[in-house]
């Protein structure tokens, strides 16, 4: 059974469509990337799913109970970080967890060691005593991730969590992330970082305009594009002529000089790429290079958000 | 070149739906007065005499409305743009801080100006009674003008000072009311008040007052503090000018609790615990050391200079300061949790409605509570040397009446803050809506008594058993004064004040449980 189950969600803010018929599921243990351009209606879906947003139309289950009507059972089960949260001047960082424990009802005799415990998990055992609202916006975030994890919830909803960090911190987050991910827990994360979510998420959404556009593992979704070969090939002061000859060819699309350089879909096998490179420096053209480019979640996205794979 | 800042600043603030509503309010407001007022067939000379005092109560509700209305203009002038984060590209823009400063200023006094303005024509009817001439309705003007300048200059300095509109607001209130009760005063009972010389003489110095202010700013601007790399410390007392907080002496632990030592104990309100030991406090000591500065010298000017024979009034003065205080500390109490960016991160916990409402309620009972004890002591003072003349029994009772009403006034203007901050999504909206609520039930009932007293034959018992929604006036039906017989011309005094308990009690019920459902509503509204 899905831990995460959302079925045909519509919002609908003041007239405008935000989210429009979507509906997929997340698998226990899964890290389930929503990913889409801003205004897409992520954070929308991310809103309806953490038990704070009417939806206009459609349902959705968390661990088999409604997040529309059993609010209080959805709330023990998910860790919610939004994208943009704040944290109350004058708490120190173990206050600022004390202080969401007890709204959790964690009793007394097992907090301490809770916090103690996710202070250590996020890396900020050493800045317990600090205030909060002299964290930078990297460590605030890892508060945040603390303080989502303080009741131990198998779901965590996370809300563009990397968005606004420095590399540094980024990679901090995207480490621990995939520590929560080895503890088992379901994560739900959005994000318009693609990189980030490509190598940890194992399945994907892609959502643009509020419609869903396709929802995968990353390894289907990528491969999707596989049957065409993307070629980028770098000629000495003949790019026009070299893109006229290509653009001549059966097997090419999507024809683009970008920078001096000129790249194209092929659609061919290993022979056939290597066939075009045989012939091009048979006919005198003075290649640079000639490669083919992978195709990442980026592509894919891409692509699929310009309607070129449904 | 045209300055930028006034353009802009003039055309958004005329569009808005609030300069709209301002002028319907200030238009609709003196209307009123002169409806109420107006002589209905008595003889011209009569006539002469009633249109003087006609032109007086106008010139102090120009005064009063002007006071209540120009902080709204004013004191977010800097704040917003702060808060938008768009000061510092406008301070890094070309345009030098003198003219960023005139720009807001101007746009904001010349929007104040153009409300005295449509007010003119309703003062003119005067005119059509007689006794009031044209140097009298120069000198208003003139008074209008420097006091509206003035005001203009202190809402900026606050907008200056203040990192957020909410606080702009009530340092702007906080220094504007006590004004705008002496500009009332002045023209009820100074004769010479609204001759043209005094009103050039007072304009000198309030624009004496408003360069000072100005000059000020524009200097803070052209160098404006780097606080940005600063790590955040705990205010230390050192630190604190005019009086000092220290959160473990006596009494100041009961205003500003000490942080509990250990965790939370299981079974506390973990709301309540956080805006009792942090929240109120959340960014220094600032606005309540100046509360309570602004106050207390108010407390003590009202034991020396209020008559010793009418108690009454000195409660007056302390259901003033709780109408004016309430609001400041209520109206933001959810708002500032949006604005912050932790009201999602509240109400996905395990908290109930309830509890968030009822930690947020009794945290600002508990606070401003221990406020007005605080502001008690120089009343009380002055209470116990009228006590010690009177019967103790009576003196007593009279006293407790009183009280309870100052703690009905409490609970119902907090609650009203509440539901407001419930209801507006910014602060500085929530904090508006609740000084217009707790002012249209609380004062306005006492601004309509005098004028009808003046100016209908209605006797005053009957007047003030309207006023139930009052503690003015209910505070004056509480038995045990010299001369409330005589003041009520009748036997019978109305029990007001016991009504005013029950609707105030019924109020504060009504504003809390829609408050729970707003906030209950607000699970699903997103």
């Amino acid at each position: 059974m899905p831990v995460v189950e959302v079925t045909k969600f519509r919002k609908v803010y003041d007239g405008k469509v935000a989210v429009d018929d979507m509906s997929f599921t997340v698998e226990a243990g899964d890290v389930f990337g929503l990913i889409g351009p801003n205004g897409a209606g992520k954070t929308t879906t991310i809103r309806f799913l953490a038990t704070l947003l009417e939806p206009t139309r459609g349902t959705a289950r968390i661990d088999g109970h409604s997040v529309m009507t059993a609010v209080r059972e959805v709330r023990k089960r998910i860790g919610y970080l939004p994208d943009h949260f704040g944290v109350y001047d004058g708490m120190r960082v173990w206050e600022f967890l004390d202080f969401f424990a007890l709204a959790y009802g964690i009793p007394l005799k097992r907090r301490e060691k809770i916090i103690q415990d996710v202070l250590t998990l996020v890396d900020l055992g050493h800045k317990r005593d600090d205030l909060v609202n002299g964290l930078s916006r990297g460590t605030r975030q890892r508060l945040g991730l603390a303080k989502t994890l303080l009741h131990d919830p198998p779901v965590l909803i996370l809300d563009e969590p990397a968005s606004g960090l420095d590399p540094r911190a980024r990679v901090e987050i995207k480490a621990l992330l995939r520590e929560l991910k080895l503890m088992g827990k379901t994560i739900l994360i959005s994000s318009h970082i693609l990189s980030d979510l490509a190598d940890l998420c194992n399945r994907v959404a892609i959502i643009e305009g509020g419609k869903l556009l396709a929802c995968a593992p990353v390894e289907e979704i990528i491969g999707r594009f596989r049957e065409r070969h993307v070629i980028e090939a770098s000629v000495l002061a003949r790019e026009k002529e070299l893109a006229n000859r290509l653009a001549g060819t059966k097997r090419v699309a999507n024809l683009e000089q970008v920078d001096g350089q000129v790249r194209f879909d092929f659609a061919g096998g290993p022979e056939s790429i290597a066939a075009l490179h045989a012939d091009l420096i048979r006919e005198g053209y003075p290649l640079l290079w000639f490669r083919e480019v992978e195709v990442t979640l980026e592509e894919a996205f891409f692509r699929i958000t310009k309607g070129e794979v449904s | 070149m045209a300055n930028a800042v006034f353009q802009r600043e003039l055309k958004l603030g005329l569009r808005s739906q609030k300069a709209f509503l301002a002028q319907v309010v200030f238009v609709t407001c003196l209307a009123l007065v002169v409806l109420l007022a107006w002589p209905k067939g008595e003889r011209v000379s009569i006539q002469e005499e009633l249109s003087r005092t006609l032109f007086k109560t106008l010139a102090a509700s120009m005064f009063t409305l002007i006071t209540l209305l120009s902080p709204v203009f004013v004191a977010a002038s800097l704040t917003s743009e702060k808060e938008a984060g768009t000061l510092e590209m406008l301070l890094v823009s070309p345009i030098p801080p003198g003219e960023i400063a005139s720009g807001k200023q101007f746009a904001s006094v010349l929007y104040l100006l153009l409300l005295v303005v449509t007010g003119l024509p309703v003062l003119g009817l005067c005119y059509f009674l007689g006794g009031v001439g044209g140097p009298e309705v120069l000198g208003l003007a003139l008074q209008l003008i420097g006091y509206t300048i003035l005001l203009g200059g202190i809402g900026l300095f606050a907008s200056y000072v203040c990192a957020r509109t909410h606080g702009a607001l009530v340092v702007t209130y906080l220094a504007g009311i006590p004004l705008g009760v002496g500009m009332v005063l002045l023209t009820l009972m100074n004769k010479t008040f609204l001759s043209p010389w005094t009103a050039l003489l007072m304009g000198s110095v309030e624009l004496v007052a408003f360069a000072v202010l100005f000059g000020w700013v524009v200097a803070g601007l052209a160098k404006p503090p780097s606080t940005a790399d600063r790590p955040a410390e705990e205010e230390k007392p050192q630190d604190q000018a005019f009086i000092q907080l220290q959160r473990n002496y006596f009494p100041d632990c009961f205003l500003w609790p000490e942080r509990p030592k250990g965790y939370l104990p299981d079974g506390t309100n973990p709301v309540y615990m956080k805006e009792v030991t942090c929240e109120i406090f959340g960014r220094g000591t600032g606005l309540v050391r100046t509360i309570l500065v602004g106050t207390l010298v108010l407390s003590c000017a009202a034991g020396f200079a209020l008559p010793s024979n009418y108690p009454h009034i000195f409660f007056g003065y302390l259901n003033l300061c709780v109408i004016l205080i309430a609001p400041a500390f209520a109206a933001n109490a959810f708002t500032q949790e949006r604005e912050r960016g932790t009201y999602d991160l509240l109400r996905t916990t395990l908290l109930t409605p309830g509890e968030i409402l009822g930690g947020k309620f009794f945290a600002i009972v508990r606070f401003l509570g221990v406020l007005l004890g605080f502001l008690m002591v120089p009343v009380v003072a002055a209470l116990l040397s009228i006590g010690s003349q009177r019967h103790l029994g009576e003196f007593l009772l009279g006293l407790g009446y009183n009280l309870l009403i100052v703690l009905a006034t409490l609970l119902v203007s907090t609650a009203t803050g509440l539901l407001m901050s419930l209801v507006f999504r910014r602060s500085a909206g929530a904090m508006i809506a609740a000084y217009a609520a707790v002012f249209l039930f609380g004062v306005a009932p006492v601004a309509a008594f005098a004028v009808l007293d003046q100016f209908t034959t209605i006797p005053t018992s009957e007047l003030v058993s309207w006023g139930v929604t009052s503690p003015f006036l209910g505070s004056i039906t509480i038995p045990g004064w010299e001369g409330q017989t005589d003041f009520f011309e009748s036997k019978t005094i109305p029990s007001v004040w016991f009504h005013y308990l029950v609707v105030s009690l019924l109020s504060t019920a009504a504003a809390l449980f829609q408050a729970w459902i707003r906030l209950a509503g607000d699970e699903r509204r997103g």
